[in-house]
């Protein structure tokens, strides 16, 4: 084989080379963040959003002076929606981009893939949006803290909803894998504290890809219960919701309370009269509510960016995560991982929803859930939540 | 009782509309001698488009319709060219290259809808004329999915009165049992596989424009689908409509009424349930005797 | 085999066994994952270029290889020397008896089994959560001492993918290899001549899916963590890719596939919006113009 022929192959090698070589040169002074995030595969849409979040964030930041008065860097890198590529891009960051922190991760699994990198590299690692209560618990390590609510706060949150409406017999539909276990075990944990005479009277697990939910909300409606716990997420519950309205699930369980962001802005909007009137759902963030100062000022800037008035949920996960590293490099006046780490254990911080702070022993944050009954609207095209509250985290999230 | 009719009324619109998607998969296989991963891929497309035709057209006035109409179609036109212009020149080459040409059709095709649509999962509401519950003596049931089970039952039947009756009918039926003779008959055999590969193309799309207001559109569908309908073909018999019509409803009522029987570990058996088709009776129930 | 082949090859294997000396550990992270693949993929192409026999579950062996090593060294503490070989044992014997059951078939049937048996193990493996954690997956795989740096465990996986592609080489080369290229051309007249096509097909299958497992298992330790996604018909498809795109008809073209998949996925920033489409284009050109792929665009462009 002749060089002609060896040229692409050394020329590949090259080129990595020199994109190896070119980060040397860069200066120090800036703090470097990193955020990994499925830009392309089925989480794209929204996990682009999480990116603009952060994005957002990021600016501000900058725009204010910065943190510890040094400039913010910022490298996204592509997730694509699975662990092994969070993998890869976590430590791409990590050893090409030469980033300080990461933040970030979409799935469970992305987050746990992610969590052993930043093991590995000993570098903090912030998850914005895995809520797998196995990255708190039996993957613990002191480099993984979490943002976002974990499933014993979404499952109790639902538990504190269904025992307030008196609901004693209850049917619960969840996904079979781990994110609907977990939601299961989270709220069972928290209904038996609340009311031990409650009784789950019946269980459908449907598999995740599956889009018919028919035999699933037969099998509910055949039930004797007066209220339904479900664990349908996000894009899931819309096929579900239609499902459901054209059997009359609705209609004849009295009760129904839905997580998995079941009430985010995009789902309710795409639903639309199909969305089902008096149920309780919860989001990630409802744009009107609450009406702070920083939330507001948050949702501005935020229309701004979309050209939309009414946003969608996601950039707020991604808006949060690095509040709280921010505030935690802050607190412990250097970039110091160390240092950062013990800073950031124990710490309350503003963030775009109101105080939040870090437990210690978990490094999980006291992010609590926004949960509305859905109403219809006389000033909007889509239905509202309304009421809409926002339940602590604090007593829950074990 | 009630239960019982509701849950066989659940698998049999389910079934009945996947062997609208099925149907077509096996008849490409019949003629063609393509395995056609695209397939799902083409119901996926259907769907979509659909919903970019009632966006524009609203619902009202038979809007919903006018859109299916649409999504056949584009899912002809679609196919014919790609048929005409790319898999044309791959018949003649290993299988290989025809396998690997339609999964490459799967991530095009795929990758372009999301570029078009997103990853939101989007909805299509339910036409006004079929809003609502029927009373079927023994319960109520969504108009809309027994509207389903209407139009996969005609459809079966208008492919069987085409098969049966018809010049092309004929001639299709002939191309499954034996495609070199046919050449030799004066058939114009091109034509003929370009004609299958766009109407199933076509099915699979009004398929998927007809189950979206049911099931939604969401990335990954395809791949979904696809699945089931190898599953479907694989009982049914490559190549056997009417295999696909039975394979298609067993698996709906595997789906409603299975569940209640084996809910933990229903993924499993469906994959096992493959497996042991191909390798117990690779034909399937009606499929030909080949290659196996 | 030309002898300049293997000689270009002794050539990259002397120039990467230098790569620690360039102290970045980026490069390091990146050709440790190239080298995976280039054994991943070889492995396949031992089915699909010298067999003829396409295999779209190719993935359910590196699933079974890299969850068996992972599980027993960190569930059982079976040390590493053990636990590598035994997860090979352990893929082997599934190697055999799926493959018992899918060289029984040709064509379709072939392709549509292993893929029905690479859904059937990632199945199993979602399921099956109490041992191998299900889609939580199976975390904090610890490599040993001597192997958790990222240039030594770049060495290792280089001795290792090397000691294997040499093994696969003297495969394809060997007898064994050019009755499977006969029978890949005609397996009627192959029987005829006395050949038990089944079996040898069969061997082939278990030597392909053994070095998937190592692939695999190599996979594990690397991320430290493996997912049910490994086993995903997708992960299959990747692979299947590579060695399309490397070029089915040599012995290095899944490598050199192997080596521009992944270079592309990393390097293609701007383009990574579209990168299923641009894969797929790619894909398509390779089959209709350049059907031995990139391996035979430059062995073309090396005659002249």
């Amino acid at each position: 084989m002749n060089l002609k022929a060896r040229l692409p192959l050394l020329g590949m090698t090259a080129i990595a080379l020199v994109m190896a070589s070119g980060v040397q040169a860069q200066d120090d002074e800036p703090i470097r963040i990193g955020a990994a995030y499925p830009l392309t595969g089925p989480a794209a849409t929204n996990g682009v959003l999480a990116a603009l979040g952060h994005d957002m964030i990021i600016d501000k930041i900058n725009a204010e002076g910065g943190i510890l008065g040094r400039r913010v860097e910022s490298f996204t890198r592509d997730s694509k929606g699975t662990p092994a590529d969070a993998t890869a891009a976590a430590r791409d960051l990590i050893t090409l981009d030469n980033v300080d922190f990461i933040v970030g991760g979409f799935t469970s699994g992305e987050g746990l893939a992610i969590s052993e990198v930043a093991l590995q590299e000993e570098v903090i690692y912030i998850a914005a949006i895995p809520k797998t209560i196995q990255m708190s618990e039996d993957n613990f390590h002191k480099y993984m803290f979490r943002a976002a609510a974990n499933t014993n706060t979404e499952g109790g949150s639902a538990a504190i909803i269904m025992n307030e409406l008196g609901v004693k017999r209850i049917c619960a539909m969840l996904l079979d894998y781990s994110y609907g276990h977990d939601l299961m075990k989270g709220f069972k944990k928290h209904l038996e504290r609340l009311d031990p005479e409650a009784e789950i009277v019946t269980e459908v697990w449907p598999a995740l890809n599956v889009s018919d939910y028919t035999p699933y909300i037969t099998e509910v409606m055949n039930s004797d219960c007066t209220g339904v716990f479900s664990g349908i997420w996000g894009g899931l519950f819309i096929p579900f919701a239609k499902q459901a309205n054209s059997f009359g699930l609705f209609d004849q369980k009295e009760h129904f309370v839905a997580a998995g962001e079941a009430g985010s802005q995009e789902i309710i909007e795409e639903l639309g009269d199909d969305m089902p009137t008096g149920i309780w759902t919860n989001s990630y963030e409802v744009w009107y509510f609450p009406d702070i100062e920083a939330h507001n000022e948050y949702v501005e800037e935020l229309r701004t960016r979309l050209d939309n008035p009414y946003p969608p949920s996601w950039p707020i996960t991604g808006y949060m995560a690095v509040q709280a590293l921010a505030a935690g490099i802050e607190a412990a006046g250097t970039t110091d991982t160390e240092a950062v780490i013990a800073a950031l254990e124990g710490l309350t911080y503003e963030s775009a929803i109101g105080p939040q702070t870090i437990r210690a022993s978990d490094h999980q944050a006291n992010r609590g859930q926004f949960w509305g009954q859905v109403a219809e609207s006389d000033e909007y095209d889509f239905k509202i939540l309304d009421p809409v509250r926002y339940i602590e985290a604090d007593d829950i999230m074990d | 009782m009630m239960y019982a009719t509701i849950q066989f009324l659940n698998g049999l619109s389910y079934g009945l509309s996947l062997f609208l998607v099925a149907a077509g998969l096996s008849i490409i296989f019949g003629v063609l001698r393509v395995l056609n991963f695209a397939h799902g891929t083409f119901y996926m497309l259907g769907g979509y488009v659909a919903y970019e035709a009632v966006s524009r057209l609203g619902l009202a006035n038979g809007g919903f319709w006018v859109a299916v109409a649409v999504s056949g179609l584009v899912l002809a036109a679609l196919a014919a060219v790609i048929e005409r212009l790319m898999l044309r020149k791959l018949y003649e080459r290993d299988e290989i290259y025809q396998l690997l040409f339609t999964f490459a059709l799967v991530l095009l095709i795929s990758d372009v809808i999301r570029g078009l649509w997103g990853t939101q999962v989007l909805s299509i509401s339910f036409p006004p004329e079929l809003r609502g519950a029927q009373d079927v003596g023994l319960a109520f049931y969504p108009r809309y999915r027994l509207f389903l089970c209407l139009v996969g039952g005609a459809v079966a039947i208008g492919i069987w009165f085409v098969f049966q009756r018809t010049r092309w009918g004929r001639i299709i039926r002939a191309a499954t049992q034996d495609r070199e003779i046919l050449g030799a008959l004066g058939v114009n055999v091109p034509r003929v596989y370009l004609v299958v590969f766009s109407a199933g193309a076509a099915l699979a799309g009004i398929g998927g424009a007809l189950a979206a207001p049911a099931l939604a559109l969401k990335p990954g569908m395809d791949a979904e689908i696809i699945v089931e309908c190898f599953i479907v073909v694989i009982i049914g018999g490559l190549g056997s409509l009417w295999g696909a019509f039975i394979g298609a409803l067993l698996i709906g009522q595997l789906r409603s009424i299975g569940l209640y029987f084996v809910p933990e570990w229903e993924i499993v058996l469906v994959y096992l349930l493959m497996v042991a088709v191909l390798v117990f009776r690779p034909w399937g129930l009606l499929g030909k005797r080949e290659g196996a | 085999m030309p002898r300049r082949h293997l000689l270009l090859a002794a050539a990259v294997v002397a120039l990467l066994a230098l790569l620690p000396l360039s102290g970045s550990t980026y490069l390091l992270y990146l050709f440790t994952q190239v080298l995976i693949f280039v054994l991943f993929a070889t492995s396949l192409n031992l089915l699909i270029g010298y067999a003829g026999l396409v295999s779209f579950g190719h993935a359910a062996f590196f699933a079974i290889g890299g969850y068996g090593c992972a599980i027993l060294l960190r569930s059982y503490g079976v040390p590493l020397l053990l636990a590598m070989p035994a997860a090979l044992v352990m893929t082997a014997v599934f190697a055999t008896l799926i493959g018992a059951l899918c060289v029984r078939l040709t064509s379709y049937y072939f392709s549509m089994l292993t893929l029905a048996f690479g859904q059937l193990v990632w199945a199993v493996v979602f399921k099956w959560r109490s041992m191998t954690g299900g889609d939580d997956g199976f975390l904090r795989i610890v490599s040993p001492s001597w192997i958790d740096t990222p240039a030594s465990f770049f060495l290792f996986t280089l001795v290792l993918v090397t000691l294997a592609m040499v093994a696969l080489w003297i495969v394809a080369h060997s007898p064994l290899g050019r009755t499977l290229m006969a029978i890949r051309e005609n397996q009627v007249r192959a029987g005829f001549l006395g050949v038990h096509t089944r079996r040898v097909q069969l061997v082939a299958f278990i030597i392909a899916g053994t070095f998937a497992g190592l692939a695999g298992a190599l996979f594990a330790l690397f991320n430290r963590s493996i997912f049910p996604d490994s086993a995903w018909w997708l992960q299959s498809a990747e692979v299947l890719i590579m060695v399309v795109l490397g070029g089915m008809n040599s012995f290095f073209g899944p490598a050199v596939g192997a080596l521009t998949l992944i270079l592309l996925g990393r390097l293609t920033l701007e383009l990574t919006a579209f990168w299923p489409a641009l894969l797929a284009i790619i894909l398509i050109a390779t089959l209709f113009f350049f059907p031995s792929g990139i391996a035979g665009l430059l062995k073309a462009r090396g005659r002249r």
